[in-house]
């Protein structure tokens, strides 16, 4: 299982990276081995203004159907619509091209969510 | 793993996908020892049989395999089952893993003259081998040719000193056999069938592509399509289903008012129009008033029509082919329609 240092981390295995006020959200390497083949990822709609902890979408796989939350407030910028033509870009890219959505945040918010490390993620798999 | 029936089962190996296509391209194996086998023997076994099952048993063949549902008087299902005919006084009966203990004991109560009942699971084990290979590998595991054997027909093979039951059936759509075996034998067949397996691209499938392969075509699945609440004339199981038999059996009133009065609800089988993944227990809607109509009983993505598929209960008025249905996925309507025929054309149809 791959976890990255540059990220953040949600118990519900999505990860955040940061930059500037730009927040992108996809899910782990974990939550990706888990799901098994994704089939279809459910994008919300850019301008979606959303609270933090909202379901802002879902991903099925032949297994399962499972939703993706968003820790942070903020509004959709970009989905990434590589994922309508190309779902296992999520298995096959969790951190790189099977990225989920950008989020445009107030920096303050994004540091008064509840988000682990990469060594806190690491624990929090081992204890799943 | 997930606990299936108090087994420890693989939902998947390398991925259920690649499971999946493997089964349509190559072969697979999968491991059915959890499957209830259950010997019914003594001179009455033909009568209780006819008695028990909607089926018909007299024109059965020695070496020949029957399906047929089991109903309560009602019109419901206690499960399905397979057939086997060993001699003309002792039967195979094989069963879903999940409802063993309820069938021994439904057919007990049932059992009348000379007949006991004996319940082998525990120390039977199968595996099934299916795929466009599979006639091949199995030939190469018992040393002979098997193609005299018929779809839906057993025989039997020594191997190493150990007796396999080979019968030429399986739960896909593919061609293949399910074998069977002593339990304490299963994991010798396993790694011989994958060893000699491995020029033929042989690989182990769970149950996830299990459950997706006998989706693609059709087959139903006892909890989904057939159960205790639903009466089995909506299924479209109607050649297994004999309401006219000479003989009176367990359900025969309850079939013989379907077929007359017909039922308020069928099973359909539907593609989507539009993007998703239909699964068990989403509403079925009709298009334009946005009403309940019925239920999806099994659904999801077919791995070979990249599309979402599945079969659903719905108002018998709605049960036509190319008739406009709605799949409603968390709160969205996705535009379906109902087909007639397989979804995947494959070897063996049933």
């Amino acid at each position: 299982m791959e976890v990255r240092g540059d990220l953040k981390y949600t118990e519900e295995h999505e990860w955040l990276q940061l930059e500037g006020d730009k927040v992108t959200l996809g899910i782990t390497d974990f939550a990706q081995d888990k799901l098994g083949d994704v089939v279809f990822v459910e994008l919300p709609e850019v301008g979606t203004i959303l609270e933090a902890g909202e379901a802002i979408g879902n991903i099925e796989s032949v297994k399962a159907v499972s939703e993706i939350f968003c820790p942070v407030a903020g509004e959709v910028i970009e989905v990434n619509k590589q994922l309508e033509e190309e779902p296992d870009l999520v298995n096959t890219s969790p951190y790189e091209d099977g990225w989920i959505v950008k989020i445009k945040v107030d920096r303050s918010d994004f540091a008064d969510a509840e988000l682990m490390n990469d060594e806190e993620y690491q624990n929090h798999c081992a204890a799943e | 793993m997930v606990d299936f029936g108090g087994w420890d089962m693989p939902i998947q190996y390398e991925g259920i996908l690649a499971e999946h296509l493997n089964c349509r391209n190559q072969v697979s194996l999968f491991d059915v020892s959890h499957m209830g086998e259950l010997y019914l023997e003594g001179p009455d076994a033909l009568a209780n049989l006819e008695h028990l099952l909607p089926n018909q048993f007299g024109d059965q063949q020695v070496g020949q395999v029957r399906y047929s549902p089991m109903l309560y008087p009602n019109g419901t299902c206690v499960d399905d089952l397979s057939v086997y005919k060993l001699c003309d006084t002792k039967y195979l009966l094989c069963v879903n893993a999940s409802n063993i203990d309820k069938d021994r004991e439904w057919i007990k109560e049932n059992l009348f003259g000379q007949v006991t009942l004996t319940d082998k699971s525990e120390t039977t084990g199968q595996v099934a081998v299916q795929g466009p290979k599979a006639v091949s590998l199995v030939e190469a595991l018992v040393g002979r040719d098997l193609k005299a054997i018929q779809y839906w027909w057993f025989d039997w093979a020594m191997v190493e000193g150990k007796e396999l039951m080979l019968a030429r059936m399986g739960y896909t759509g593919e061609d293949g056999f399910e074998i069977f075996c002593e339990a304490k034998d299963t994991f010798w067949l396993w790694e011989k069938l994958l060893a000699l397996g491995q020029p033929l691209g042989a690989a182990p499938a769970g149950l996830g592509a299990r459950d997706t392969l006998r989706m693609e075509v059709a087959f139903p699945l006892y909890g989904h399509e057939i159960d205790d609440q639903r009466p089995v004339w909506g299924a479209g199981l109607g050649k297994f289903l004999q309401p006219e038999k000479p003989v009176a059996f367990l359900g025969q009133e309850a079939l013989q008012k379907a077929k007359k009065e017909g039922v308020s609800e069928k099973l359909v089988k539907f593609v989507f129009e539009g993007k998703g993944v239909p699964r068990s227990h989403y509403p079925v809607v009709d298009l334009q008033s946005g009403a309940k109509i019925g239920e999806v009983t099994s659904g999801t993505l077919s791995p070979i029509l990249n599309n979402g598929f599945g079969m659903a209960y719905v108002k018998a008025e709605y049960a036509e082919p190319d008739r406009a249905i709605g799949i409603e996925i968390r709160g969205r309507v996705i535009a379906a329609r109902v087909i007639k025929g397989s979804f995947v054309k494959t070897a063996r149809k049933s």
